[in-house]
């Protein structure tokens, strides 16, 4: 591996050793080939972008990435770096304008550019700068041979909006020390060489797409083939194709993509399929789940998938991307818990340079192994803090074990640690719902719930997660008033939080359950307790707006 | 390539997506936007997916949102089948 101590040095390694090689290859829904970028194209046409950004912007100012699917992301992403100038990845915003996050990261970034291609200018509307002649069209820069200036280590590669609600976005700060460190710790877990191939359907504005899928390849040196989540969702056998035709070795993404290829396995389209040479199946950014694994293995193996190759892992934006991970070829190790019956699946062990510690939450005293505790971490990769909030920086990136000195990272899930140091996630202090990857936080769906009719009333419903035998799902419990308490008003009701919550958040509610007034549980200061909440709800405890349950 | 009229289509997705909502069929309207029913565009593309399979044609997922009703959208997948 290179010595690299940013971005900017890797890539121009990559450039000067292997500019003749394939970078990224982008595939349509059916495996055809629509565009490629080898390591020299994607340096120049990189330091293209940098050369113009520097003309619009200072180093440490920000510029928005919002990009459709496709390869020009990546000189983007690439050319900010050389630049000095901070990329800030968003999704594109949705077509049924819901209410999204943008224009929150928007206030809380202040960015001073913002990038797309030229057919998607017209987001602009919907992104306003303070300087609207701040957006440009990246595809339509001409390339140069060379970008003189270089960022430092310690500068940030990159702010990560992943964290927090809709509301108040968090943006992870990830310098290039962390992003570098990071890479390296992912290269030595998954084995990955220039010998390595990547496909990836998972978003580059996401960071397992971007981190584990296309900047992992960059690092190691290895083509990154990749596809448009949308083209996967409907067509996810074309993944397998490409890991099938491209011999490729490395290809992952979060639980349900895997549900899915078993889901739309037709025996007539995975003719001829070998996926033999598939050694690392990464499975992480939403619970793994030991039922998909047994599926998804028993499904593929007569197209030579070997179970192996399964690699369950753990990880946050908050610590760049990876915190844990097996040994590539190991068999899953699975416990049993205790009261609830899916099994636990081991996510691997520390990585390389890191530290992991289980530790109370309200003692900050360390658990004994095998207990349960909340997931700490520390070590190069745990990113810088949250963009503008001190505050929050220092519960979650500046903790203290009681008794002992430095810096953990919190991590907000619940997990325990086995006499191998494997670890175990089991579940969130965090009130966070993970449906297909994405995370919703639980206070973004109720404001959506609570405005969506006139008999629902502010503050008086939950959001939560409910584990099902098919992954997590969305449940929400929400009082109505005494005058909508008909049955047919209660159906319409019930209708508009389906239609709300669909439309804003992507997401189809599992459940709704309509309270009486005053049913919900509150504390003392009337905060809402999601957590006795979701146990009423299972138990059947909550007083329904109607007799019974339609 | 199936012949299907519109409405033969309507009572299969609405069939379809009564398996994907888990409610039963008789709950799920016709007339009721796709996002009303609790169709995300993630399920949305499933539902068109399955119509593709029963079908056995191609169709742009893009219809789903350019026909955002069940009955609608059976319409408009009849009139591509000719």
């Amino acid at each position: 591996m290179p010595a690299c101590a940013t971005l900017a040095d890797l890539l121009q390694v990559r450039a000067d050793r292997q500019g003749d090689a394939p970078a990224f290859r982008y595939f349509d829904g059916r495996g055809e080939m629509l565009a490629e970028l080898d390591y020299r194209a994607l340096w120049r046409k990189a330091a293209g972008v940098a050369a113009h950004l520097r003309e619009r912007a200072q180093p440490g100012e920000r510029a928005l990435l919002v990009y459709p699917p496709g390869l020009e992301f990546l000189p983007a992403f690439l050319g900010c770096v050389l630049a000095r100038v901070t990329p800030v990845p968003l999704a594109l915003p949705r077509r049924l304008a819901g209410r999204d996050a943008s224009v929150a990261i928007l206030a809380d970034c202040r960015p001073a550019l913002a990038l797309t291609v030229s057919e998607r200018l017209d987001v602009a509307d919907k992104l306003p700068l303070a300087d609207p002649s701040g957006w440009i069209a990246t595809d339509l820069i001409a390339p140069r041979d060379d970008f003189a200036d270089r960022p430092a280590p310690e500068e940030l590669a990159l702010l990560q909006y992943t964290s927090g609600s809709t509301s108040t976005p968090k943006g992870v700060m990830v310098s290039h020390a962390n992003l570098i460190a990071n890479l390296g710790m992912i290269a030595q877990a998954l084995g990955n060489d220039e010998r390595s191939s990547y496909a990836s359907w998972t978003p580059l504005f996401h960071d397992m797409g971007l981190i584990l899928n296309a900047l992992q390849a960059l690092y190691v040196g290895a083509p990154c083939h990749l596809m448009a989540p949308t083209q996967f969702m409907q067509r996810p056998l074309t993944w397998l194709k490409l890991i099938s035709e491209y011999r490729i070795d490395v290809a992952g993404g979060p639980n349900f993509g895997f549900d899915l290829c078993v889901d739309r396995l037709r025996p007539e389209a995975a003719e001829g399929l070998d996926l033999s040479r598939w050694r690392v199946a990464f499975n992480g950014a939403e619970p793994v789940r030991a039922e998909t694994l047994e599926r998804f293995a028993k499904a593929f193996a007569p197209y030579g998938f070997r179970r192996e190759a399964f690699y369950p892992c753990y990880g946050m934006a908050e610590a760049t991307l990876l915190i844990s991970g097996g040994r590539p070829g190991a068999p899953v190790t699975v416990r049993a818990g205790a009261a609830d019956p899916t099994p636990f699946v081991a996510c691997g062990q520390a990585l390389t340079g890191e530290s992991l510690a289980i530790v109370d939450p309200q003692t900050r005293l360390r658990r004994p192994q095998g207990a349960v505790g909340e997931i700490w971490a520390r070590g190069p990769h745990v990113a810088q803090g949250y963009w503008s909030q001190p505050e929050a920086t220092a519960t979650t990136f500046r903790a203290r074990i009681v008794g002992e000195d430095g810096d953990w990272l919190r991590t907000g899930d619940l997990g325990f640690l086995d006499e191998e140091g494997r670890l175990y996630p089991v579940g969130r202090i965090k009130d966070l719902i993970i449906i297909r990857g994405v995370n919703h936080h639980p206070q973004d769906i109720e404001r959506t719930v609570e405005a969506c009719h006139p008999a629902l009333s502010r503050h008086n419903g939950a959001a939560f997660a409910l584990a099902t035998p098919d992954g997590e799902r969305l449940v929400i419990v929400q009082e109505v008033e005494r005058v909508a308490r008909m049955a047919a008003d209660l159906e319409e009701v019930e209708a508009a939080i389906r239609e709300a919550v669909t439309q804003a958040h992507e997401v189809t509610p599992h459940r709704i359950v309509l309270l009486r007034p005053g049913a919900l549980p509150k504390t003392t200061s009337g905060k809402i307790q999601r957590s006795l909440a979701r146990r009423l709800f299972l138990e059947g405890g909550l007083a329904l707006a109607r007799g019974s349950l339609a | 390539m199936a012949k299907a009229s519109a409405e033969e289509i309507a009572v299969w997705a609405r069939a379809e997506a009564a398996k994907i909502l888990q409610r039963p069929p008789e709950r799920i309207d016709l007339d009721a936007k796709l996002s009303r029913l609790g169709l995300d565009s993630a399920t949305a593309v499933h539902l068109m997916v399955m119509i593709e399979d029963w079908l056995g044609v191609e169709l742009d997922p893009e219809l789903a949102f350019e026909h955002p009703t069940l009955r609608r959208l059976a319409e408009a997948i009849a009139e591509r089948l000719g």
